[in-house]
């Protein structure tokens, strides 16, 4: 941790709501991102988890002893709030398309379709992100954390393993799954928009 | 390339789909055209996903929102 950041965390627990304010600053953006993807079909609730995380960092300041910088103790804050509204709601069981067998139970692999028009392709069109939302809205909440944690955030699967207290194979497992199954609900939907 | 085949490359593709592509990887994909295929959408999946297609600004009202809370 810079000098800086911990000087400013040193004056938050004094209650210097400046510092505070910095801290919030230079890392807002980043929370904001996780909780609006997480919560893809419920903006409302993103702007819950995004307050709920900087109003729990600012109560547990005192206890943050800096074993972790403060970009992964926010994440993992906002991670758990994300955790404990979404649980509650979670989706039925889900199988990625690629794994789902037959009527006899037998193992097809999928035909990789190449019609269906990129999603880059379309990437500007206003409908990107609700069809995205409505995508990640499928995937139970454990694995939206992953993927957002990985693919929108960027962090390694280290990082993200770190943040959500899981084994490096966990994290790899529910990356693959995950892409997975958005890979295919893509294909789907922005087929449907330009068909 | 048999389909089974495919499916042990399966873990690597999506393992992979963000960063550099191993030697082993490297090396099967000039001849297997599913994989070749998987691979491309895997990387446009990712892709979409980096662009934060949400958002990624706070917006203005929330963080005087957020300001409000923690001064009140």
């Amino acid at each position: 941790m810079d000098a800086r950041t911990q000087n400013l965390i040193e004056r938050s627990r004094d209650g210097d709501a400046e510092a505070f304010d910095a801290l919030v600053r230079g890392h807002q953006d980043q929370i904001y991102s996780l909780a609006r993807h997480v919560c893809a079909t419920a903006p409302a609730e993103a702007d819950d988890v995004y307050q709920e995380t900087f109003l729990t960092a600012f109560k547990k300041l005192k206890s943050f002893r800096g074993d972790s910088d403060l970009k992964t103790w926010l994440y993992r804050i906002a991670s758990n709030l994300c955790l404990m509204r979404h649980r509650k709601k979670r989706a039925e069981p889900f199988v990625p398309m690629l794994d789902r067998p037959d009527e006899n139970g037998d193992f097809h692999p999928m035909d990789f379709p190449d019609a269906a028009p990129a999603p880059d392709e379309v990437a500007r069109r206003k409908e990107l992100s609700d069809a995205v939302a409505a995508s990640l809205a499928e995937l139970p909440v454990d694995y939206r954390l992953v993927l957002t944690l990985r693919d929108v955030e960027g962090l390694s699967a280290e990082q993200t393993a770190k943040i959500l207290k899981l084994s490096v194979a966990a994290v790899k497992s529910r990356l693959h799954r995950g892409r997975l199954f958005l890979r295919d609900r893509f294909q789907t939907r922005f087929a449907k928009e330009t068909a | 390339m048999k389909d089974h085949d495919c499916r042990t490359w399966l873990g690597r593709l999506c393992d992979e789909a963000d960063g550099k592509l191993s030697r082993r990887l490297r090396a099967h994909l000039p001849d297997c055209p599913p994989c070749r295929a998987m691979l491309a959408s895997l990387k446009r999946t990712v892709s979409v996903l980096q662009s934060k297609p949400l958002g990624s600004s706070t917006p203005a009202s929330l963080k005087a929102a957020l300001r409000r809370r923690l001064r009140g």
